[in-house]
């Protein structure tokens, strides 16, 4: 029989578990580091690996310009947005099968999402594993509140994993230093935002954003991640600090 | 043109499309992409949703009329039926969030009681042609509706653990009503006709409250606006339909009442019509 003190040590009444506190979540971006190839990909594995032993991982990855093709397609097809989901799938799957055969040697492992339930195994044994970013909502994906591109993609996901998990850390890796005031491949005037709020960056109402806008809309709900990192996945180093819990790019809160 | 852009280096390798190194939030990217028109991918078909809680947990009483109902039905109409869960998936929820489940856990655990449900009705109507249908086969559904099959299908959408947190309190938002009009809009389905144990919408529960006034049609934009505390069918179906482009019309009919259904598929309005102006 396990004393009283121990049992409530199991976790606080009237809150969510965490299912596993100290794992990170990291989402790798398909447009951004997925389609640059060698040159991104590597050197940020190489940084995965070296950060294995300290810290546990989970790795999302998303679609990129193969999943924008599809959806350029389908849109002139006349797809609903269910099917327009669906096919986002196919694209983030790929890209997480090559990440688990970059990374098998050193433990990285593909989960399907049927798989899902038997990930702490996984993490138990050290392995890394990798999941396709996009939810699996497909048919199922709602209309879009405006235009037809899905709003649930891997950003959503991702972070719903996290969520989910009651993971230590969500972060998600980009090819910019983090937020800006608009899209800095288009405005070099764009200012860095190094921390905002989620009601202070929905004040602001940006044209554009580098993270989906349904991640802020989820996260005012969330019981758990109740912030989020997004760091430049080019840039050496910046993961090794964000997932110590240092300043890196920006941080987005509730 | 579907052309490969090379990139060099940590240069981007794109494909040109529309939508090349465009960020897809951008907003007037976004709105660009709107379009009233979609491909219906199954306009001749019923979509119908049988309550768990309202006709599986009655037993036999509700079942086998309606069993019987459907078999008719099926001679003048091609139909995908959607299961919902009941009581049992109730105490799943009491059992799950006094255990500090978070609710993905809870949506992924719910969707066995409607599976049950599903696997009952199958075997109901097995003699007529009753199939099961799990997502996986969805690109099968063409074949069996024109061999005269009635697919059946778990109500509960695949959220799972990827529900979203709730507005308030903690059961998952999107049910088996949610993931039933789903399937509807996507697939531009003929109707979509929820099968309940009361005449459709009533100004409150009619169960609890017998003054309540029944509503036989109203628009969702309303209906919202009335802010019900009870309503027959799951709220974020309406939040949804707010934003649909195919399913822009439900009906909630009684199917403890024989021949409703049998109206509702011939197009009559037996019960409450919302619709999205």
């Amino acid at each position: 029989m396990k004393k009283d003190e121990e049992v409530m040590e199991f976790s606080p009444r009237d809150e969510d578990i965490r299912i596993l506190p100290d794992v990170n979540v990291l989402k790798i971006g398909g447009q951004s580091i997925m389609d640059r190839g060698r040159a991104a990909v590597y050197p940020l594995l190489d940084e995965i690996i070296k950060n294995k032993d300290k810290h546990r991982m989970i790795i999302g990855v998303g679609g990129g310009t193969r999943s924008r093709h599809a959806y350029s397609i389908a849109m002139d097809l006349d797809m609903p947005t269910g099917v327009i989901a669906k096919l986002g799938s196919s694209i983030s799957r790929q890209n997480a099968r090559m990440l688990h055969m970059l990374l098998s040697r050193y433990g990285g492992v593909f989960i399907p999402k049927e798989n899902f339930d038997i990930i702490t195994l996984y993490i138990n044994t050290g392995c890394i594993p990798i999941v396709c970013g996009m939810p699996p909502y497909e048919y199922w994906e709602r209309p879009s509140s405006e235009g037809r591109i899905p709003e649930c993609r891997t950003d959503v996901g991702v972070f719903l994993i996290a969520e989910f998990l009651g993971a230590r850390s969500m972060i998600f890796i980009k090819d910019e230093d983090g937020l800006y005031t608009d899209d800095p491949k288009k405005d070099p005037s764009a200012k860095l935002i190094t921390e905002i709020s989620v009601s202070e960056l929905e004040r602001l109402n940006l044209k554009d954003l580098i993270i989906e806008r349904k991640v802020l809309e989820l996260m005012k709900k969330a019981k758990h991640m109740r912030k989020v990192q997004i760091i430049n996945g080019l840039k050496r180093g910046t993961l090794t600090a964000a997932l110590k819990g240092e300043k890196a790019g920006t941080v987005i809160y509730v | 043109m579907s052309e490969i852009i090379p990139g060099k280096g940590i240069e981007r390798t794109h494909i040109r499309s529309s939508f090349t190194a465009e960020s897809l939030v951008d907003r007037e990217l976004i709105r660009s992409t709107l379009s009233e028109r979609e491909l219906p991918i199954l306009p001749d078909v019923h979509m119908i949703k049988i309550g768990g809680l309202s006709i599986f947990d009655r037993g036999k009483k509700a079942l086998f009329p309606l069993v019987e109902e459907i078999i008719e039905a099926k001679r003048d109409h091609k139909m995908i039926i959607g299961v919902g869960g009941g009581t049992r998936e109730r105490h799943t929820y009491a059992i799950g969030i006094d255990l500090g489940l978070p609710v993905g856990g809870l949506a992924m655990i719910a969707g066995a009681i409607a599976e049950q449900n599903a696997l009952l009705l199958q075997v109901l109507l097995a003699k007529a042609g009753g199939i099961r249908i799990p997502k996986e086969h969805f690109e099968e559904l063409p074949m069996y509706l024109s061999a005269g099959s009635i697919p059946i299908v778990v109500g509960m959408p695949p959220y799972h653990y990827w529900e979203h947190p709730p507005e308030t309190g903690k059961i998952p938002p999107h049910g088996s009503d949610t993931g039933v009009y789903l399937l509807s809009e996507t697939f531009s389905t003929k109707s979509c006709i929820f099968v309940k144990d009361v005449d459709g919408l009533f100004s409150d529960d009619p169960k609890k409250n017998p003054s309540a006034e029944f509503i036989p049609e109203i628009s969702v934009d309303d209906l919202i606006r009335m802010n019900l505390r009870d309503l027959p069918i799951e709220r974020t179906v309406l939040e949804i339909m707010c934003v649909a482009r195919n399913a822009k019309k439900i009906q909630i009919i009684n199917g403890l009442v024989q021949g409703n259904l049998t109206k509702a598929l011939n197009g009559q309005h037996v019960g409450t019509i919302i619709y999205k102006k």
